[in-house]
């Protein structure tokens, strides 16, 4: 028996723009319950939408970047259903012309790069949000996200495995950050993710097709991967047990329980979804002409793919530098000034993925988050390369000091008299009392333990807090060793 | 000397401006006849006479300071109830939106206010503007003032009474499928459906997007123009909005050269004689005073109820489907919000109402969508294509604006369809986007007005009220229902 | 196409609306009528690819201009049931986080 894996992945990213979809209310996040609101989002009677240019113009970036078809004349349609959320008993959306076509994305995971095909592209409105009171058997119903534009992104179930799901939502993400088109943060609700999985198994010279299972809310990129795994496994194990009666449901929907790791059956509506999709009259179609394609097409910076390889080629970092330097839009710009700034690229590099990137982690931030001007780091770097500090001093040393406060390193390295000791005379004597206090390592050395000098140098090391040259110190311990000191 | 309340609306605001007559004076001789005769009428739903002289009094504290309020000064003007007014009720005639009280004013409510008008009470219509008779209101029907047994007509009865009446000498509609024109026919004023997106939309509780206009009602031509320029022109909220001003509509001119065409599907077998004779009559005038007059054919014509009766009810269906309790209005009490959905909806909203969100519901559910929908719209294409096509050879069109004049209370209300069908001359120019205008043009032995009908192509208003105002000097000039009696 | 009671009962579902089963069967007739009407255009014979007509416009939108909103009491105005913030509405059975 032997099985194909079919993950293809629906995700709704909200587009950072100043207004709403189709009224002028703001987009904001955190705002008082119930403020963001205006006749049009709240569905008033006599409200009619207006859509927003912008964001428009950042979906079709969108769809440049992801080398999709764009529709030459696009237009909205209304979804009908029932929701206290829906302010209009219906979304306006689109249907059977959406802004764009085909497309893909490219997908990195260990197995190599893949190609993930999408099926479309379209625009709609957010809809409100509620808030389940079951102690009063209640629920409450906030209209401020109402409106907001989002992007809809269908792929082809080309995915094959949940580590690709990941790796599909994580080159989305780094996507639509390099275009500033959105922040798309599951936490924050900006990016939605629905997998649709089922499998072709091929079993006695026929192929079952199990039910495509859609799973619904998914709030992580980790917990979208752990779904997508369990929904694998659990179908496999279905069809062991049910063999071909599973295909009996063609579809259904599950929830997910991270606790429990598992999804889990969804009560199914009584009747089917019957949207009744119309074109919407208030709105009338918008022609997508060279213009605003190309207007689209400047807002499409170098991509994350690309700049990957120039990294690579311009400043000879390694593949895995230049990816973790290119995950992030904010943090490759932040490199690129940094070596504008007269920093060498490849210590660079290493100083942003490494340090920089603790210190970032630990303050709960960004590479850029942290403030430290590309300038200041470029003067760091640059002392420990020419010799001025030890590397280990600038790290545990300064690096914190010029976080918190805004000192030129140099001039906090004299201050704080923590520039590199590379005369020898003022080594000479901690050298000394290193070989009498480590007697066991120098006779060790002595008797031909290369290895052994490491104590030694340690000793001194440690003495000398950091920042004696370490093949200064290294020299003076072999001369003294070998005069027999 | 006449009373103030029958002066025209052109007059009134010259008079006011002059300072011949104060505001409040135009208001009061309006508010006495508006409460004398609504018990009769029903025309109005809603009337507040302190906010009324409100607002003529500063009217007339900014004429004394200097100011020029602006070309509808101190002019009473109703309001059909389905136009939102800041802080006044809008119920649209129905159980549903009795409570609710716009916080925000229409766009063309806005222009009034700005203009100068006086924004006097809200009036009655069929409810959510479903229907020809104002019968379908849930707060009663308005009785026609030229015989309190007979419909006023609808959907915008109420607009077409008050201004029949001498309540107010101007009175805003809405018009989808002829809810203007029908009853200005049958009530004896004029009463006109712009180009579509020639209004704005916003602040107009909708019931079909794609036909919805806002319109006027005034005894005269003139009055009736003197509105439309006042809430005409581009607004930004409404993107069907055509984004063009108004174009000059009392401009003198004549008919002489104007090619009127007269189509033969208005004028078949539906068409009673008594009406036939009145408009025949008035077209062979336009004749005499130098038009051409021609026969013309709109073969497609003949369809336009049943594309009408699709597609209205269909984006009506979806327009309403914000009426479930959650934000405003009345609220079902229901176990759960699907119960409170189906109980709000099921019991608030009237028969006709809910027939036609079952009608439009259907029509585009899975499977029927293309059959219906999908069909309607194809054929309204076909319809519009038509339409252009004949007015590459004619300006005009002229017909009746109603199959007889006004009908017996509850005549055709056991019969939805008789109903619909009745409205076969005026369904056209909506479907086409064109605009199109009743004026009276004679009465009946019975002493019912009778309306004609006059259409142009998009954008012609101009040419429309030409031919209007021409055939308005031709015909009797506009004659008072009987005063009700004390 | 005849609409029976049943069909209408489905429809008032997608709706809805609730209607009585009596409700039902006369709304059947009448709707079945009306469709009977509307069911001559199947007949009409229309050119060659007829586009479906929807709209007299075309490109029409707003730059994204951040305006001002409802004050929030403007907005619960009107709401059957509220509590200074939120809209509330009876419990939702099915539950969906949206």
């Amino acid at each position: 028996m032997k099985h194909k894996v079919l993950v293809g992945m629906e995700v709704h990213l909200q587009l950072r723009t100043h207004s709403k979809m189709f009224c002028g209310c703001p987009v904001k996040f955190g705002a008082p319950v119930n403020t963001l609101v205006c006749p049009v989002c709240l569905g008033l009677p006599g409200s009619l939408p207006v859509p927003n240019r912008d964001a428009l113009t950042m979906a079709l970036a969108l769809a440049t970047a992801m080398g999709c078809e764009i529709n030459n004349l696009t237009k909205f349609d209304r979804k009908n259903y029932f929701y206290p959320d829906l302010p209009k008993g219906y979304q306006i959306s689109q249907y059977d012309r959406p802004l764009a076509t085909g497309g893909a994305v490219e997908v990195v995971t260990e197995a190599g790069v893949k190609s993930v095909r999408l099926r479309r592209l379209h625009i709609e409105e957010d809809v409100g949000k509620n808030l389940h009171d079951d102690a009063r058997g209640l629920s409450r119903v906030d209209f401020n996200r109402a409106g907001t534009p989002l992007v809809e992104i269908v792929s082809e179930p080309d995915l094959a495995s949940a580590e690709e799901a990941r790796a599909y939502l994580n080159a989305l993400r780094a996507l639509v950050q390099y275009l500033d088109v959105s922040d798309a943060n599951m936490q924050e609700g900006n990016l939605r993710c629905e997998p649709n999985v089922n499998l072709h198994i091929e079993d006695a010279g026929g192929v079952v097709k199990t039910p495509i299972i859609e799973v619904k809310n998914l709030n992580s990129v980790r917990n979208v991967e752990r779904a997508v795994k369990f929904e694998i496994d659990r179908q496999l194990a279905e069809y062991r047990e049910k063999g071909a009666a599973v295909t009996k449901q063609p579809r259904a929907t599950r929830g997910y329980d991270d606790q429990r790791d598992q999804t889990f059956e969804m009560r199914e509506k009584e009747e089917a979804h019957d949207y009744r999709y119309f074109p919407e009259p208030d709105i009338p179609p918008l022609s997508i002409d060279a213009k605003w394609r190309a207007e689209a097409k400047a807002r499409v910076p170098e991509l994350p793919a690309a700049r990957r390889r120039r990294f690579s080629d311009q400043f000879g970092l390694s593949a895995y530098d230049a990816d973790a330097l290119t995950r992030e839009r904010a943090t490759a710009d932040y490199f690129e000034q940094a070596v504008a700034a007269g920093a060498p690229p490849k210590p660079a590099a290493n100083w942003i993925t490494s340090d920089l990137a603790r210190h970032a982690n630990d303050r709960k931030t960004s590479v850029k988050g942290l403030g430290l001007a590309p300038a200041r780091l470029a003067a760091l770097v640059r002392l420990v390369e020419d010799g001025r500090v030890a590397r280990q001093v600038a790290s545990k040393d300064v690096l914190p000091r010029l976080l918190d406060g805004d000192d030129d390193p140099e001039a906090l390295v004299s201050k704080l008299g923590l520039a590199r000791i590379d005369d020898a005379s003022r080594i000479e004597d901690v050298a000394r009392r290193a070989i009498a206090a480590n007697a066991r390592a120098a006779a060790d050395y002595r008797a031909g333990k290369e290895k052994a000098i490491g104590a030694l140098m340690g000793f001194v090391m440690r003495e000398m807090q950091g920042k004696a040259n370490s093949d200064v110190v290294q020299d003076v311990l072999k001369r003294l060793l070998r005069e027999g000191a | 000397m006449s009373e103030l309340w029958q002066l025209s609306a052109t007059a009134l605001a010259a008079a006011v401006r002059s300072r011949e007559a104060s505001a409040v004076d135009v208001a009061e001789a309006h508010l006495d006849r508006a409460l004398r005769w609504n018990d009769q009428v029903e025309a109005f739903l809603h009337l507040e006479p302190d906010e009324v002289r409100r607002q003529a009094r500063e009217i007339d504290r900014r004429i004394a300071a200097g100011e020029d309020p602006g070309p509808l000064a101190g002019v009473p003007v109703a309001i059909k109830d389905n136009l939102c007014v800041r802080g006044q009720p809008a119920t649209c005639a129905s159980r549903i939106l009795e409570p609710f009280v716009p916080p925000y004013d229409a766009h063309v409510i806005e222009r009034l206010r700005v203009k100068g008008a006086v924004l006097f009470g809200k009036t009655n219509l069929d409810e959510f503007a479903m229907g020809s008779s104002t019968e379908n209101s849930a707060f009663g029907p308005t009785r026609n003032p030229f015989d309190l047994e007979r419909t006023a007509g609808g959907s915008s009865g109420g607009s077409a009474a008050a201004v029949a009446a001498g309540l107010a000498p101007l009175a805003l509609g809405s018009d989808t499928g002829g809810s203007i024109r029908q009853p200005a026919a049958l009530c004896g004023v004029v009463g006109m459906k712009p180009t579509y997106g020639l209004v704005s939309r916003y602040g107009l509780i909708a019931f079909a997007s794609s036909l919805d206009q806002i319109g006027p009602f005034g005894r005269t031509v003139d009055d009736a123009a003197l509105l439309l320029e006042a809430v005409g022109g581009a607004d930004a909220r409404d993107a069907t909005s055509a984004g063009v001003p108004v174009p000059d509509l009392r401009r003198p001119g004549d008919v002489k050269g104007l090619r009127i065409g007269v189509p033969r599907e208005c004028f078949g077998e539906g068409l009673a004689p008594d009406v036939r004779a009145l408009v025949e009559r008035a077209i062979k005038d336009l004749g005499k005073a130098g038009a051409r007059i021609e026969e013309v054919s709109l073969p497609l014509s003949v369809h336009g109820i049943a594309v009408y009766y699709i597609v209205a009810p269909s984006e009506a269906s979806s327009n309403l489907a914000r009426y479930d309790g959650v934000r405003y209005g009345l609220r079902g009490d229901g176990k759960d919000v699907e119960e409170m959905f189906s109980l709000t909806r099921g019991e608030a909203f009237g028969p006709e109402v809910k027939r036609r969100i079952l009608l439009g519901t259907f029509a585009l559910s899975s499977g029927y969508y293309e059959a219906y929908y999908g069909r309607a719209q194809r054929v309204r294409a076909a319809m519009r294509h038509e339409m252009e096509e004949c007015f590459k050879k004619v300006d005009l069109l002229a017909s009746a604006t109603t199959p007889t004049a006004a009908f017996a209370l509850g005549e055709k209300t056991d019969d939805p369809l008789a109903m619909y069908l009745s409205d076969v001359l005026t369904v056209t120019a909506p479907l086409c986007g064109v605009p199109a205008l009743s004026l009276p043009c004679g009465r009946t032995a019975a002493g019912l007005p009778v309306g004609l009908h006059l259409t142009a192509p998009r954008f012609g208003e101009s040419v429309l009220f030409r031919a209007a105002r021409a055939a308005e000097q031709m015909l009797p000039p506009f004659a008072w229902p009987p005063e009700p009696p004390r | 196409m005849a609409i029976d009671p049943a069909e209408v009962l489905r429809i008032a579902r997608l709706a809805r609306l609730k209607v009585e089963p009596e409700e039902a069967s006369r709304l059947a007739k009448d709707l079945d009528r009306i469709v009977g009407h509307i069911d001559s255009l199947r007949a009409v014979k229309l050119p060659e690819g007829a586009e479906a007509l929807t709209y007299f416009g075309k490109d029409v939108h707003r730059p994204d201009d951040a305006r001002g909103c409802l004050a929030k009491d403007d907005a619960l105005r009107n709401a059957p049931m509220e509590d200074g913030d939120f809209f509330l509405v009876p419990k939702i059975v099915d539950k969906e986080e949206s």
